[in-house]
């Protein structure tokens, strides 16, 4: 025996906490993944966390050059924090949305060395904490991280740094002048860490609490206009209907009621008519969300696609709602030719993958640059998003279980 | 799913994360100056310190009070009662001379730079630029004051100017960069209004589809049947019943099955629709024996009743016309949460991944229509094992469930 199964898929899973009107304390998502767009934009900024970062450091080393007993270790330390603002720099690209939990590891894992490192450099005639550039270097990268992660991985990174800046504080103190406890010391050393990192993490917080707020409303008031429009719409689609019956259905039906008798070429009529009925009826419930984008007039974007499997369906709507955006983007691109769109989707062991074909009309790198921001867009909601800009056609491709 | 923020709310959102970041900066540094001056007390009793621990209590309250508030009036309170604090704070450490030498650029640049760290409070929040200028200003003010009257020599003060500074290029980034990747903002909520209103659409074609089908199709189905001859008078009347519907009235808007929730006005219990379509199926010479109690329908909605009853007739529809059989039982049965209906027959069954092209009975009729008031149909069916429809609808709407 055979069962076929059918429920309302994908409606508004993955936002279910927000509907019952609460915004979680803690957020559970970062900037980047609530406002793609924005996060792209906040990049000349981590650019200049990690650039003012080594400043810091060159600045820093040039003018204590007199307590440095370690050169080399001085120019490992300003190497590492150039890596890990490089870290910081490549894994901010669109490309590499949303930023992965590895560049984090990699940033601290480097920032902590570098400390280290400085610390070697200036072992045994480091006069005082405060001078001590490491720190504020650590405590800016971290800050550079706020657009791209949650605040709870800000206040993390930021702990576990600010506890290796302690210790290394606290194994140099006996050499310090001043005469105060130790303690003072470790403060003083850990706090632009803690600053910048719970400045970091604040600024993350506060975002996408506010997005989130605006995302509830703007839901609400979308169900409102939704059913709003129910009733025009409802008089449309009836409108259309009621067009085609009374292209073959009305008047044969008419003709019958008329006459009250059914002939032998009206048995034949009867079927023809219903099949054709059936037909359309089938078409229409067979078409696409995607075919009838692509088909519809009213949006630029337009070309053909190819879903043996059905696997348009499938997608869930709130993913559907970002495909569209890229598609009618697409359309009003003026690098791309968004009339000669081609669309394929295949579905095997559940998963649909989607290729997303379009031929480019200019350069590749205008092309590249114009489509950085849906780049960004893509993978924060299909982590497998590839875009590939080299040559014509455009190639875009991601995948998503179908459940 | 909304991705991001429009334009306007954007720098709007920035701004105010950006000012809580500053806050949370602020508020570091004041439990770190605070945790330095308490120590060194605790060190050295002697010295007179408290006036200092109360100042940076009270500055700390204010800036409690200006994140909280977040009106023009406590930022300004924040600014200059917390300048005259910061002025007591300063008196008190250079008083005590030994200590100011120990860790004196910090322990005075700490409040200073928690006054620049003000943020932009109230209607004027993408100011946070002047406001953090005004809070350099004071702090610097207040402490050249205190520097004078204690005859102490004043210092350049690196680490509030870089505050300043990292204060300024954030707020002035997030003032220039606001539109420009947000360009394709509008495309995205765009997108998520016309996914909305897509799938209303398609939710009322499928509804037309079925409408039709049950109506016109199922009339064409019994001319057919019946074959050359006189037409039958109840057929007739059915005929020209439904034309009338369908050309004339509302039938589309008037059920109401589509995006409008349980909650909605013209939500009420259908009482009666199952009866009803029972009784249609019996009119069609089909013996129908129902176990359980058909008024646990009444549970439902309208829109879910008459979709569920629709479904169930059609389930019948399709025994009379391809099982071979003029028996069908029907079971009732709701357990609180759920109503189930299940229409059971004994006839020539089918093989349901053969469907042949071109039917919609199944698809549109019984399954599309379950699915969309959030309800399940399964068909149970293989050739000559007869076939179990069974329906399932909810009888309260699940949360975010037509988001």
């Amino acid at each position: 025996m055979t069962a076929l199964r059918t429920g309302a898929p994908g409606d508004g899973a993955p936002d279910a906490r927000a509907s019952d009107g609460r915004v979680p304390v803690a957020p559970r998502s970062s900037p980047q993944q609530v406002d793609p767009l924005g996060a792209t934009g906040a990049r000349p900024l981590t650019l200049a966390a990690g650039g003012s970062a080594v400043l810091l450091g060159v600045v820093a080393t040039l003018t204590g050059a007199d307590q440095l007993t370690g050169p080399a270790s001085a120019m490992a330390a300003l190497a590492l924090v150039a890596a890990a603002g490089l870290v910081l720099w490549l894994a901010s690209s669109p490309a590499r949305a949303p930023f992965p939990t590895l560049a984090v590891v990699a940033v601290v894992l480097c920032g902590a060395a570098a400390t280290v490192a400085a610390a070697h450099a200036t072992w045994g005639s480091n006069v005082g904490v405060r001078d001590d550039w490491a720190p504020f270097a650590l405590g800016v990268l971290v800050l550079g991280l706020a657009p791209y992660r949650r605040a709870a991985d800000l206040l993390l990174a930021g702990a576990v740094l600010a506890a290796v800046v302690g210790a290394v504080t606290l194994a140099q103190a006996p050499g310090f002048a001043a005469p105060v406890p130790e303690a003072v010391f470790v403060v003083v050393a850990v706090t632009p860490v803690l600053a910048l990192s719970a400045g970091g993490a604040v600024f993350s917080g506060t975002f996408v609490r506010s997005v989130e707020e605006w995302r509830d409303r703007a839901r609400r008031q979308r169900a409102e206009t939704t059913t709003a429009l129910r009733d025009p719409l409802a008089r449309s689609v009836q409108q259309d209907r009621v067009t085609v019956l009374n292209r073959d259905a009305v008047p044969f039906f008419a003709d019958l009621l008329r006459r009250g008798e059914v002939a032998p070429a009206d048995v034949a009529e009867a079927r023809r008519v219903g099949d054709a009925l059936r037909s359309t009826l089938v078409a229409e419930a067979d078409r696409s969300w995607l075919e009838e984008l692509l088909t519809s007039p009213r949006d630029r974007a337009s070309g053909r696609v190819d879903d043996p499997d059905g696997a348009a369906a499938t997608l869930p709507r709130d993913r559907r709602t970002v495909v569209r955006a890229l598609l009618v983007a697409l359309g009003d691109s003026d690098v791309v030719d968004g009339s000669d769109l081609h669309v394929e989707l295949s579905a095997r062991d559940g998963r649909a993958d989607v290729v997303v074909r379009v031929p480019t009309t200019a350069p590749e790198a205008l092309v590249r640059a114009r489509l950085e921001p849906w780049s960004a867009v893509l993978r924060v909601v299909f982590d497998d998003a590839r875009v590939d800009a080299s040559g014509s056609p455009l190639t875009l491709r991601f995948s998503y279980d179908q459940h | 799913m909304l991705l991001g923020l429009p334009a306007h709310l954007a720098a709007q959102s920035t701004a105010q994360a950006i000012s809580r970041a500053c806050h949370g900066i602020a508020g570091v540094l004041l439990v770190s100056v605070l945790v330095v001056v308490a120590v060194i007390q605790a060190a050295t009793p002697s010295l007179l310190l408290w006036p200092a621990l109360v100042a940076l209590l009270f500055l700390g309250g204010l800036l409690v009070a200006a994140d909280r508030a977040s009106t023009s009036t406590a930022t300004v309170a924040y600014l200059l009662v917390g300048g005259a604090a910061l002025y007591l704070y300063a008196v008190t450490l250079f008083s005590q001379v030994a200590v100011v030498e120990a860790s004196d650029a910090f322990t005075l640049a700490l409040p200073k730079i928690a006054l620049v760290m003000v943020g932009g409070s109230g209607p004027q929040r993408r100011h946070a630029l002047g406001w953090a200028t005004v809070g350099l200003v004071v702090g610097e003010l207040a402490t050249q004051l205190a520097t004078r009257q204690t005859g102490q020599e004043s210092q350049v003060d690196v680490a509030t100017l870089l505050a300043y500074g990292l204060v300024a290029v954030t707020a002035l980034h997030a003032e220039l960069a606001r539109d420009r990747v947000r360009r394709e903002q509008p495309t995205l909520h765009r997108a998520a209004r016309d996914e909305a209103l897509a799938s209303l659409r398609h939710d009322l074609e499928q509804q037309a589809a079925a409408h039709v089908h049950d109506t016109v199709l199922n009339h064409l189905a019994a001319v057919q049947a019946a074959g050359a001859g006189p037409l039958r008078p109840e057929l007739a009347a059915a005929v020209r019943a439904d034309l009338d519907d369908l050309v004339g009235g509302d039938w589309l808007g008037g059920q109401g099955a589509g995006g409008a929730p349980s909650s909605a006005p013209d939500a009420r219990p259908a009482d009666g629709v199952l009866e009803a379509a029972l009784d249609r199926a019996r009119a069609s010479g089909l013996e129908v024996r129902v176990t359980g109690d058909t008024a646990v329908v009444a549970a439902l909605d309208a829109a879910r009743a008459t979709a569920l009853a629709g479904a169930a007739g059609q389930a019948l529809a399709n025994v009379r016309r391809h099982a071979g059989t003029d028996h069908a039982e029907v079971v009732v049965y709701g357990d609180g949460g759920d109503v189930t209906v299940m229409v059971i027959d004994d006839g020539a069954g089918f093989e349901p991944s053969a469907v042949p092209e071109g039917r919609l009975g199944l698809s549109g009729s019984v399954v599309a229509r379950m699915a969309r008031v959030g309800g399940v149909a399964q068909v149970w069916s293989a050739p000559g094992a007869g076939t179990s429809v069974v329906l399932t609808v909810p009888t309260v709407v699940a949360a975010g469930e037509r988001s």
